[in-house]
C-alpha cells in the first residue's frame, strides 16, 4: 500500500482552511458593520 | 433601498446591525457542526483504506461530496436570481450572493482537494483534462461574479445584473456536472457507471464505500450550504441596512 498519508492531511488542511476563512469572513464582516453603525450613529446626532 | 430589505431594522439604532441568530438557526449550526464531524469520522476513520491508493484516496469522502454541495449553493443562487427579477425583493439578491459565496468555497474546496489527490495518484498537481478545466472555469466565473458586485455602485442595477449573471453562471456547473460523460479523453474517474477508458485513479466501491459516503453526501450538500447561506443571508441584510444608512448621511451632509 502506498504511503500518502501526508496528502490526506494536506487535503484536509485546505479544506478547513477553506472553510474557516469562510466564516472568519462572516464575523469580520458583521463586526466592521456594528462599528460602521456606530460611526453612522455618532454622524446623525451631529 | 427598498423598504422591505430594511424590515428587521425597524429601530436601527437601538438593535444589532445583525440581529441575534434565531433558535433554528443555532440549532441548525450545532446539527451541521456535528454532522460534519460523524463524516470525517466515517470518512478518515472508519472507512477501510483503499489498498491501491492509500490514505489519501479519503479526501474522496470531502472532494465529491463538496462538489455537490457546491451545485445546491450554486441552484439557491439561480432561485434567488429568478425570484429577485421577478419580485425586485432584495432578500432573494441576499439569496443569490449567499448561494455564490458557499458555493464558491466549496467548489474550491474540491477543486484543490481534487488537486492534492491528483499529486500521488497523477503524478501531478494539475493537468489542463476536460473535468479539472470546466471546475476551474465555474470557480472563476463565480469569483468573476463577485467582482462585479463589488463594480456597481446603485443597489438595483447591482442586484439586477448579479440576477442575470448568477442564471446564466449556472451553465459552467452544469458543465461541470456533465462532461466527464460527454468527454472520453478526461482522465477523471467516474464513481457512478462505467469510468471513461483513459480514467486514472479510480478505486474499487464497495459496501463500506457507500455507507461513508451517502452521509457525507448528504450533510455537504444540505446541511453545510444551508447553515452557512443562512448566516450569509442574515449579514446581508446588515450590509444593505448599513449601505442604506451611508447613503441617507452622505445625502444629508450633501445638501
Amino acid at each position: 500500500m502506498p504511503e500518502t498519508a501526508d496528502y490526506l492531511w494536506l487535503g484536509m488542511a485546505v479544506t478547513l482552511g477553506i472553510m474557516g476563512v469562510l466564516v472568519a469572513s462572516y464575523v469580520a464582516r458583521a463586526r466592521g458593520l456594528e462599528k460602521d453603525a456606530a460611526l453612522l450613529d455618532e454622524l446623525e446626532k451631529e | 433601498m427598498s423598504a422591505s430589505s430594511l424590515s428587521q431594522h425597524d429601530n436601527p439604532s437601538a438593535q444589532a446591525v445583525v440581529p441575534r441568530a434565531p433558535r433554528n438557526l443555532l440549532i441548525l449550526t450545532v446539527v451541521t457542526a456535528v454532522a460534519v464531524l460523524v463524516g470525517l469520522y466515517l470518512g478518515l476513520v472508519w472507512v477501510h483504506t483503499d489498498p491501491d491508493q492509500g490514505q489519501v484516496q479519503r479526501l474522496f469522502y470531502v472532494h465529491m461530496p463538496s462538489f455537490f454541495g457546491a451545485f445546491a449553493a450554486f441552484g439557491a443562487a439561480v432561485v434567488g436570481g429568478i425570484a429577485y427579477l421577478r419580485t425586485r425583493n432584495p432578500r432573494w439578491d441576499a439569496l443569490a450572493v449567499s448561494g455564490v459565496e458557499v458555493g464558491l468555497a466549496l467548489s474550491l474546496v474540491n477543486l484543490l482537494t481534487g488537486s492534492v489527490w491528483a499529486r500521488p495518484i497523477w503524478n501531478t498537481w494539475w493537468t489542463w483534462d476536460p473535468r479539472l478545466t470546466s471546475a476551474a472555469i465555474m470557480c472563476l466565473t463565480y469569483a468573476a461574479y463577485l467582482m462585479l458586485r463589488g463594480a456597481i455602485e446603485n443597489p438595483d442595477t447591482r442586484r439586477r445584473f448579479s440576477a442575470v449573471y448568477a442564471i446564466l453562471a449556472f451553465s459552467t456547473v452544469i458543465l461541470t456536472l456533465i462532461i466527464i460523460r460527454i468527454r472520453p479523453d478526461t482522465i477523471h474517474p467516474v464513481v457512478v457507471g462505467a469510468s471513461p477508458q483513459n480514467a486514472e485513479g479510480t478505486f474499487e466501491a464497495t459496501r463500506s464505500t457507500a455507507v461513508a459516503l451517502i452521509p457525507n453526501l448528504l450533510i455537504w450538500t444540505i446541511l453545510v450550504p444551508w447553515a452557512l447561506m443562512w448566516w450569509r443571508v442574515r449579514l446581508q441584510a446588515g450590509i444593505d441596512w448599513v449601505a442604506a444608512r451611508k447613503a441617507a448621511v452622505m445625502e444629508r451632509e450633501g445638501n
